[in-house]
């Protein structure tokens, strides 16, 4: 018999937490477009990567490179849109054309990374981090870092859509566009700005993991189908679905530790995916 | 009143594909009317809305509103000229509650740029507060006040349609295009949404333009009535000179009971 070890909760709250956070953004895209982005797992790998090179090739310290790698992600998300999805939706291409261009934009985007960085695994310069122990469970620094941050930035989401104009038009385009249209509502830049605020939450995704764990090109995409699977946990477009979703497959993976081999953790994942499907298709928060 | 035209549609023409669905449609509005489209199924009604709010580019033709040439503009330019639409099945924002609703309808609203509602907090607080402030007095106006908090998808259907007329009032607009306001509405509540309309036409200084089915309505409503079929206009005239404008009688009357 296994008893169980508080060691799994720190560990599946930080796992949780980056799930969480590249996840919202997928799930807004989802929410204002209609449309599921199979390249969102690039943008993560982007993120960390553009912290690669400002931290390792130009010296910068870690934070700085992690503040700098946001823009960057933003600013390869917003031209992607501008050359790629943005004249598929002027022709009125329907949900499944942008996905199967995603998919062409994912591989074309992975492959670049790994063109020019190789495949080889890569690591930030980092100062190795003592773990502490608080309550007997032992905590990294790292992991301090990933929950403060993912925490703040959900709170930061949360503030925004319901506190600001901004997001109560992004909830109101991913409820009916022509509805926010016909309400005045400049639904073209809203979709910019979330563009902005997805990518954004996933560049820092992509650098928490990171540090956390080694960089890979094909860290973005080996990590999308769990957030796929946290955003239909959490039922699709809802942020704060995919909050929960976050946590709940971080925390189940962690644990699933303890009765099967590690390699089967995004195995865990899926079954969750699945059996939710089969029993409450519109997700934990049902029908919002 | 006024007699001079609010909206003026010359020449409108739509196709997809091969298919016309609205050829040539001269359409006159004038303002604080509440001028009816009818027509029968399939005879470019809905089409004409979508295209005069911005939703399709016509092939050919114009549009012109309050004096401006809005034929090219997008739907949200046309909305900030002053024209909205509601939509056919009462469309609200079900998860947000109806004061919400009404919130987003706000045309002042600095909305969609990150900067603008974060930064310049004072200016964006006044006009948050001059929404909030529209947003009670058409509550109390729409005798919504005790659903304020509710959730949209709480409404009955009736109320649904009002909270639809109030977002749209809440843009500030000087024409409303109502698409089918009466479809599924039990006999008193489309009474009580025909007192509304005419009583939203006297008060505030509205003009409407009403696609309807229901004919009793379109006829006790409306002061002109425009008649399309096949993506024309065949006639237009008070109620009485559509009921027996022959034209009218062929196409529509005669083949479809009204």
């Amino acid at each position: 018999m296994i008893s169980f070890d508080p060691q799994f909760l720190i560990n599946g709250l930080t796992t949780g937490g980056t799930i969480a956070l590249a996840a919202i953004g997928l799930t807004l895209i989802f929410g204002v477009l209609n449309f599921i982005n199979f390249a969102h797992g690039e943008y993560l790998t982007i993120g960390a990567y553009a912290a690669f090179v400002a931290n390792v090739s130009l010296g910068l310290p870690i934070l700085l490179s992690a503040i700098l790698a946001v823009p960057v992600t933003v600013v390869f998300a917003l031209v992607i849109d501008r050359i790629v999805f943005y004249p598929l939706r002027r022709q009125g291409a329907g949900a499944l054309a942008l996905l199967i261009t995603s998919v062409g934009v994912s591989i074309v985007v992975r492959n670049l990374i790994e063109t020019i960085w190789s495949s080889d695994t890569r690591r930030y310069d980092l100062a190795a981090g003592e773990a502490m122990s608080i309550l007997g469970i032992r905590i990294t620094a790292v992991q301090i870092i990933i929950l403060v941050t993912s925490l703040l930035l959900m709170v930061g989401v949360h503030l925004l859509l319901t506190r600001t104009t901004l997001g109560v038009s992004m909830r109101a385009t991913a409820s009916n566009q022509s509805l926010a249209m016909s309400s005045g509502i400049n639904t073209e830049q809203v979709v910019r700005w979330t563009w902005v605020i997805g990518a954004g939450l996933t560049a820092v995704a992509g650098v928490l993991i990171g540090i956390d764990t080694v960089l890979r090109p094909t860290m973005g995409f080996g990590l999308l189908l769990v957030m796929f699977a946290a955003v239909i946990l959490g039922g699709i477009g809802d942020p704060y679905g995919a909050m929960l979703g976050g946590f709940v497959i971080g925390f189940v993976q962690e644990v699933s530790v303890a009765f099967i081999s590690a390699s089967y953790k995004p195995a865990v994942a899926f079954m969750i995916m699945v059996a939710l499907l089969v029993w409450k298709p519109e997700g934990l928060r049902g029908g919002t | 009143m006024s007699t001079e035209s609010l909206l003026s549609v010359h020449g409108l023409r739509k196709t997809f594909g091969g298919i016309v669905a609205i050829d040539g449609l001269e359409l006159e509005v004038k303002r604080n009317s509440i001028t009816g489209l009818i027509g029968p199924n399939g005879a470019g009604k809905t089409t004409a809305f979508k295209t005069i709010s911005g939703f399709h580019d016509p092939d050919e033709g114009e549009i012109v509103f309050d004096g401006q040439d809005i034929t090219a503009n997008s739907v949200q330019a046309i909305v900030d000229a002053g024209l909205t639409r509601t939509f056919q099945e009462a469309r609200t924002f079900p998860s947000m509650t109806v004061f919400e609703n009404l919130l987003i309808g706000h045309r002042g609203h600095r909305g969609e740029g990150l900067l603008q509602s974060t930064a310049g907090v004072k200016t964006y607080a006044s006009d948050e507060r001059t929404a909030m402030e529209r947003a009670d007095q058409l509550l109390d106006y729409l005798q919504l006040n005790d659903r304020k908090d509710k959730q949209a998808s709480q409404l009955a259907v009736g109320e649904r349609k009002l909270l639809e007329i109030g977002r749209a009032l809440m843009t500030e607009p000087d024409l409303i295009l109502l698409d089918e306001p009466m479809a599924g509405l039990p006999a008193d509540v489309t009474a009580d949404i025909i007192e509304y309309i005419e009583r939203i036409r006297s008060e505030r200084d509205q003009t409407f333009l009403i696609i309807e089915h229901d004919m009793d309505t379109i006829m006790s409503i409306c002061d002109k009535i425009a008649v399309m079929d096949a993506g024309k206009k065949i006639a237009a005239g008070t109620a009485e000179e559509i009921q027996n404008d022959s034209a009218v009688i062929d196409a529509y009357l005669g083949t479809e009971s009204p």
